[in-house]
């Protein structure tokens, strides 16, 4: 079946969200349905390599989105709702955008159709005091 | 350790409708998957204002809808609120102008109760008591017209139809002149089924099951 066929036989109400947690040392891939209550498919980067130092690369991410996107296109998506998020509270306030970026062009390459891109990281009006003191951590 | 069995897990797509108000039947929003229908009462689907309006100027948007209602023909919403990404917020928020935010809670008509997240931002630099008094003149407004509607018909004229932005921004202007102005978030926090009731909301279970299109995974 040719691209352009595939598509007409989607249904475009089927939207899923996509959420990406993109930390330092990993990023995992979770795809539900609308209501985020349905898992569809949930893939790591640890999934996909031996190595440990490898999981927040990149090309790991990349992998990882893509297998969860044809599962996902599998089950009859074919818009999702990209919801990225990094590790937050007093750590790091943004995601490890070279692994999340990697994964969102993979879900885009796998054929699904990306309705919107927020960042939901989830930040404190107000937290404790970051670990590490005040003249930062000494190794 | 034995090996997990791997058992199949059969699921259906029911459609979601929008709420009366907004189209209900001719309005399909998304289609959600579940194993039992009456799992399905309570839930929140998550709507993209941008594909709901078609208007470029609601693309931060998310809207909130509670399934309160299913039956062979679909799954039937409430609407419960919306907010806006936290980019689109952040984006007016500048130097040299004063942010005055507004987060109250008022009684609809029906007495249910809505959680509203209200923010400005004055042209120059303000006093305290300006904010004070700005802030005072929205809580007044958004009260009086809470009484006039109930819950959903308030969130459709402050989220979607955004009915009384102008007027609330005169009324502040009054006191000092708004630059930026956005509702930026709303939500009916009395809105639930019971659980009680949840047996009741579901129409037809086997009707639902034997007409949904299916989708078998491995769990």
């Amino acid at each position: 079946m040719t691209i352009s066929k595939a598509r007409e036989a989607e249904d475009p109400l089927k939207v899923g969200i996509v959420y990406i947690y993109a930390s330092k040392n990993n990023t995992i891939i979770h795809i539900t349905d609308a209501t985020g209550a349905e898992t569809i498919s949930r893939k790591s980067a640890g999934m996909f390599t031996d190595a440990d130092r490898n999981k927040p690369q990149p090309y790991v991410a990349m992998l990882a989105a893509r297998a969860a996107a044809e599962e996902a296109r599998a089950a009859g998506i074919s818009r999702v709702i990209v919801r990225v998020r990094g590790q937050g509270g007093n750590r790091s306030p943004q995601p490890n955008n070279r692994a999340a970026s990697a994964a969102i062009k993979a879900l885009v390459r796998s054929g699904l159709k990306i309705i919107a891109i927020e960042d939901v990281t989830p930040i404190p009006h107000d937290s404790i005091r970051k670990p590490g003191g005040r003249r930062g951590r000494r190794v | 350790m034995g090996r997990r069995a791997r058992v199949k897990k059969k699921r259906y797509w029911i459609t979601v409708y929008a709420p009366e108000l907004l189209g209900g039947l001719d309005r399909p929003l998304v289609k959600v998957l579940c194993t039992d229908p009456t799992d399905l009462i309570n839930r929140v689907v998550l709507v993209k204002g941008l594909e709901f309006t078609r208007d470029f100027e609601d693309r931060g948007m998310n809207l909130y809808f509670r399934i309160t209602k299913v039956t062979p023909a679909g799954a039937f919403t409430t609407l419960i609120g919306h907010d806006y990404a936290r980019e689109i917020i952040t984006s007016k928020v500048r130097r040299r102008m004063s942010r005055v935010e507004l987060i109250t809670r008022v009684y609809t008509k029906d007495g249910h109760r809505v959680k509203i997240s209200v923010l400005g931002m004055t042209a120059h630099r303000c006093k305290q008591v300006h904010k004070s008094l700005i802030r005072k003149i929205f809580d007044e407004f958004l009260r009086e017209k809470a009484k006039e509607y109930n819950y959903e018909e308030f969130i459709y004229n402050l989220a979607i139809r955004k009915t009384w932005h102008a007027e609330m921004i005169k009324r502040a202007g009054k006191i000092y002149p708004l630059k930026e102005f956005l509702i930026y978030k709303s939500r009916a926090e009395t809105v639930l089924v019971p659980a009680d009731e949840i047996e009741t909301a579901v129409e037809g279970k086997g009707e639902i099951e034997k007409r949904a299109e299916t989708l078998i995974t491995k769990k």
